[in-house]
């Protein structure tokens, strides 16, 4: 039998852990246990995010990740970051904007960043999302090299073999800086988080929505070796 | 040897043949074609010519350690102490002669004790071989024209009419006269000429050429026969680049095709390197794209960007170090492919004000990060875009009410505003940055944190959307 003062440091503890801030408005429930262990945003996985607030949760991301983080844009368009107020969030010194001419180059350039692993996180700024193909490509790119793929959709999302999507808005009224729904998860369920980037030492305490990535992933690097031909000739057989 | 000066098509060089037929260099074409109907020209082509001297460069080095360029066409060395290796400079001079005359390159030598009296002997000359003798050597440099001191084209016609026409009928002037009518630079010259001042070759070290090339007794066109011949160029290219302890930062492949000509295939490194593996793995995409219709016979592969190569201990389990290179080999695949001038990293700009708080300099050797001095005591967003116009619904001091892509914000609150003030040296005719602006922090009754531009000087050119602030920037944030 626990006493009750064991049990307020306990439910302090997982609030620690779960990274919140204090006061902010999220009932310690029994999700909010699971939040931690069930890992929304796991590394060596791709992941989409829709709404107008969609950087913000990559920069939240990227705070977070290990290595170097690859940006990659059709055009100019990553160029609109500003290094200065990235700081706060993490060492820009340790981004590489990629400029691609076309869609197809963007999926390509991020197979290959996802591939490498140096890469901590791999945001990818796209128009449409990609569909089933593409982003299993992208996952398997991902379980190769152990970083997170972060796709960023400006118009609307398809499906997709995504582990998780999420929509990020203002909430009106602006009590908080961010709302970030979970709209699909395939390891649990859908919720919504009331974030607010409150930088006590000039830093950014979101929840931790990727603690898998100082342990090993859950799901270990698959190696993936493709053989079209082979493909092919196994189909005619 | 022709070239065109303003609409003049005139000879620049003759050969002992032309010459022979009266063709001066300075003459038409014109005139050199009415005087010589057989006449061959050809236009010049100082890229080729400069190369030329490099290659002479590079094979003049057994003659001398100290050797200077003197475009377009002259080559100084510093025999000293060089010319007993070859049993005297008088053999020196014919060895070179003969040796040049093999790379058919028609040659001119002078040798003295300063440098300018070397060139003055060997451009001005009266045979092809001039070597001075010490004792009566002053003697000897009175009797070189004028020309020899390379001055200006006015100051030669003007010494030529004052009657001079070589440097000992200068001693008749004084030096303070030559140099109150002439300027200082015939009097230095002339120093310089007599031995008076010193005037050093300044030696310039051969770029060393690590290239190998492969002519063939008969044309290929299949991709895994060239990319074996590729592979034992690129064997042969890495071994000299270790013997002589050099990387590479890039490739380039020529292949010369029978019918199609030369086709020139690069590849880049983001690190240095001079392993086979990674050439044939970066090359393998360009080739497969080549097309080789009747074959190719030459291939010659040249290291580019050569550079020392820095030894550093490889350290087993070095985590920073492993993620460096997996990054560089991924940087290198994505540079090949869609351009190196493509991967970018953020560094500090010159200066506070937005279009200049910050710049992008290429990821491949990007230098360190150095946390600049922070004079920007505002905020600034994380997201910020070209100034875009928008439509003011209920204008303000920061407006109450705008439409911005189709969409209407009402402003709820704003913050601010940051002044920016024009620098003297801005161009005027900049729209944006020739003027007094001011930054408000507009935050939208959706929740949005929008950067407004308006300029207080001008209230009817509107307001311009300049960013996007993700949070509220909290002031404790200034101080960082």
């Amino acid at each position: 039998m626990r006493t009750k003062h064991e049990l307020m440091s306990t439910l302090q503890d997982i609030r620690s852990r779960v990274g919140l801030v204090s006061g902010q408005d999220f009932p310690a429930n029994e999700d909010s246990i699971r939040l931690d262990s069930a890992a929304p945003i796991a590394a060596a996985r791709v992941h989409e995010v829709t709404g107008s607030l969609r950087t913000s949760l990559a920069l939240a991301v990227v705070a977070k990740a290990t290595g170097r983080v690859f940006w990659i844009a059709i055009g100019g368009r990553s160029r609109c970051l500003r290094a200065r107020s990235l700081r706060p969030y993490f060492d820009p010194a340790h981004l590489i904007l990629v400029e691609t001419a076309n869609r197809d180059e963007t999926l390509w350039a991020a197979e290959q960043a996802l591939r490498c692993r140096g890469a901590g996180a791999v945001i990818i700024d796209i128009d449409k999302g990609p569909d089933l193909s593409e982003s299993r490509r992208l996952q398997i790119a991902a379980q190769v090299g152990g970083g997170i793929g972060l796709v960023l959709i400006r118009r609307h999302a398809q499906s997709s073999a995504c582990q998780t999507r999420w929509h990020c808005e203002s909430e009106e009224g602006a009590e908080s800086d961010w709302v970030w729904s979970l709209t699909r998860n395939k390891r649990g369920r859908p919720r919504a988080w009331f974030v607010r980037g409150d930088p006590p030492e000039h830093l950014i305490h979101p929840p931790d929505l990727c603690p898998s990535l100082e342990n090993p992933p859950i799901h270990a690097p698959i190696r993936f070796t493709t053989h079209p031909r082979s493909l092919v000739s196994g189909a005619a057989a | 040897m022709t070239r065109k000066t303003g609409n003049v098509e005139r000879v620049v060089c003759a050969n002992d043949h032309a010459r022979k037929a009266r063709v001066q260099p300075g003459d038409t074409v014109a005139d050199a074609y009415a005087g010589c109907p057989d006449l061959l020209t050809e236009p010049q082509d100082n890229i080729r010519e400069a190369r030329l001297l490099g290659a002479l460069h590079i094979w003049a080095d057994r003659y001398s350690p100290r050797i200077a360029l003197d475009p377009p066409n002259g080559l100084l060395l510093d025999v000293t102490g060089c010319a007993h290796l070859f049993e005297g400079e008088q053999q020196m001079a014919e060895l070179i002669l003969r040796e040049t005359e093999d790379l058919t390159v028609v040659t001119r030598i002078g040798i003295a004790s300063t440098l300018r009296a070397a060139r003055g002997f060997a451009r001005h000359g009266t045979s092809t071989i001039t070597i001075t003798d010490p004792d009566r050597e002053h003697a000897q440099v009175d009797g070189l024209p004028v020309a020899a001191l390379d001055l200006k084209t006015s100051i030669e016609t003007d010494l030529r009419r004052l009657g001079v026409t070589t440097i000992g009928e200068l001693r008749r002037f004084k030096s303070a006269e030559l140099a109150r009518r002439f300027s200082v630079h015939l009097t230095s010259a002339l120093d310089e000429l007599r031995g008076h001042t010193h005037d050093a070759v300044v030696p310039s070290a051969v770029v060393p050429t690590f290239a190998a090339n492969m002519t063939l007794p008969e044309p290929i066109g299949r991709l895994e026969d060239v990319t074996g011949i590729l592979e034992r160029l690129a064997e042969r290219v890495c071994q000299k680049l270790c013997d002589k302890g050099y990387t590479a930062r890039g490739f380039r492949l020529t292949v010369r095709c029978v019918d199609t000509g030369d086709h020139h295939l690069s590849v880049g490194f983001a690190s240095p390197t001079r392993t086979v593996t990674p050439i044939l793995r970066q090359f393998a995409r360009p080739l497969d794209q080549l097309k080789i219709e009747f074959g190719a016979d030459w291939m010659r592969l040249l290291a580019l960007d050569t550079g020392l190569f820095n030894p550093h201990q490889i350290e087993a389990g070095n985590a920073a170090q492993a993620q460096q290179e997996a990054v560089d080999q991924t940087l290198t695949t994505l540079g090949n492919r869609i351009g190196f001038d493509r991967l970018h990293t953020p560094r500090p700009g010159p200066g506070h004000t937005p279009e200049r708080e910050m710049m992008f300099a290429p990821a491949v050797d990007a230098l360190d990060w150095t946390p600049p001095t922070d004079l920007i005591t505002y905020p600034r967003p994380e997201i910020a875009f070209a100034p875009e116009r928008v439509r003011v619904d209920s204008p303000g001091r920061a407006p109450y009410a705008f439409t911005w892509r189709r969409d209407s914000y009402r402003v709820v609150t704003v913050k601010g505003p940051e002044r920016i003030s024009p620098v003297n040296w801005d161009d005027p005719n900049t729209k944006f940055e020739a003027r007094v602006r001011d930054y408000w922090r507009a935050r939208t009754e959706c929740g949005r944190l929008f950067w407004l531009m308006v300029f207080p000087k001008h209230p009817d050119d509107g307001c311009y959307i300049c960013g996007e602030f993700l949070r509220e920037p909290r002031l404790s944030l200034l101080r960082a």
